[in-house]
């Protein structure tokens, strides 16, 4: 299982995967706003999303596991 | 190999792995910072040796040498007008910049893998080596930390010991917050950046491209604390703080009082960020010299840096400076 976090805390304000999606490295997964900037989070890997462990508009700490990969 | 031979052989590679040694060696380029460079081979090492020691003097009374430039000082690259988007939110990559500007595009970057929300590194401008520092708007939105702020004064102190002019990218909305950053006295370490540019009498050039704010605009090399020429893009944006956060702070009972507090808050906010948060009301106090087009950036860099080369300061005589370790 490999997980996707978050690189600073932020507000979530959008999810690029569904569950199932098959992402390659690289990707753009969850986009999040801090800062003023909005930060796409990138995949680090290739796999399929297992779960999707944030929500649209929450607020995340920063290294907060955003998705699951298997 | 008795069982104690075995433990010691155990013992070896955790202490490897876990101290940045074997396969973890790249740790001590990206957690550590230790380590500023990482080489396939023994040859690129000595090759990376040979080329880092051309940027440098032979003594600190020399300057670097200077290269013939073969390479156009007034090329001007119009694709740069369309790196910083529109959108203020959105990042970019600042070493499109940094290597459209350098002389044959040619940028050697130290600590590449380390703190990589700010960039450093040598190149040549007109065949003058110069230390570049960046904020790199695509990692951490490009806030200053504790990691960068070290990185940042490090470069500078070394830049200064050796007589190589400074360029400073600046796009910053500001620290870190947190509470790891904080406890770990980010204070105390962005204070470092301001002593090695204050510290420092080589020329300074800063350039903002886009966001210069609070703090960390003040350390980024500003005409407060002794930037020599200071540009921005038309598309700078200079305040103590960002519009949103400013307006709500500072016109909250009048938002609060009005009929239609959104609308009258995105009137604030359009306000603020027109006649505070803009290039020219900076330039208008003195704080920026000029207002640059991006497609200009190499031009413009070379005749500040060809006009400061002979740049001469004295700092007072003293046993040493108290940089805030």
């Amino acid at each position: 299982m490999r997980e996707i976090t978050a690189p600073m805390g932020g507000k979530v304000i959008a999810i690029k995967v569904n569950v199932g999606d098959t992402v390659n490295e690289g990707d753009e997964v969850v986009i999040i706003e801090a800062m003023k900037m909005e930060l796409p989070v990138v995949a680090s890997e290739s796999g399929t999303v297992k779960e999707i462990k944030c929500k649209k508009g929450e607020a995340i700490e920063a290294d907060a596991v955003l998705i699951v990969l298997e | 190999m008795d069982i104690e031979d075995k433990i010691k052989e155990l013992d070896r590679r955790n202490r490897e792995a876990e101290l940045g040694g074997g396969e973890e060696r790249i740790a001590h380029n990206t957690k550590s910072g230790v380590a500023h460079f990482a080489e396939d081979d023994d040859k690129a090492a000595l090759d990376r040796v040979k080329q880092l020691l051309s940027f440098l003097p032979q003594n600190y009374r020399e300057k670097p040498a200077r290269i013939e430039c073969t390479d156009d000082p007034n090329r001007t690259d119009p694709t740069l007008n369309k790196v910083v988007p529109t959108n203020p939110k959105l990042p970019y990559d600042m070493k499109v910049i940094i290597r459209s500007v350098l002389d044959n595009n040619e940028f050697v970057e130290v600590h590449e893998r380390y703190a990589t929300n700010m960039i450093v590194g040598f190149g040549r401008l007109n065949g003058y080596v110069v230390g570049i520092v960046a904020n790199q708007p695509r990692f951490l939105a490009g806030c200053l930390d504790i990691d960068a702020s070290i990185k940042c004064a490090r470069f500078v102190r070394m830049c200064d010991c050796f007589n190589i002019p400074l360029v400073t990218f600046v796009d910053v909305p500001g620290f870190l917050p947190g509470v790891s950053q904080e406890h770990g006295g980010i204070i105390k370490h962005g204070a470092k950046i301001i002593y090695a540019y204050c510290e420092a009498t080589v020329p300074k050039i800063t350039l903002i491209t886009r966001k210069a704010y609070g703090g960390a605009y003040d350390v980024m090399s500003s005409k407060h604390h002794g930037g020599d020429i200071n540009y921005a893009y038309p598309t700078a944006e200079i305040a103590v703080m960002g519009p949103e956060g400013a307006v709500n702070i500072i016109f909250r009972k009048e938002i609060a009082a009005s009929d239609n507090s959104e609308q009258t808050r995105k009137r604030l906010v359009e306000e603020y960020r027109n006649n505070f948060a803009s290039s020219f009301k900076a330039a208008e106090l003195g704080y920026i010299d000029g207002i640059i087009f991006p497609e200009d950036t190499r031009p413009k860099l070379i005749s500040a840096l060809m006009m400061l080369l002979n740049k001469e300061e004295r700092i007072p005589r003293r046993r040493h400076g108290n940089i805030p370790l």
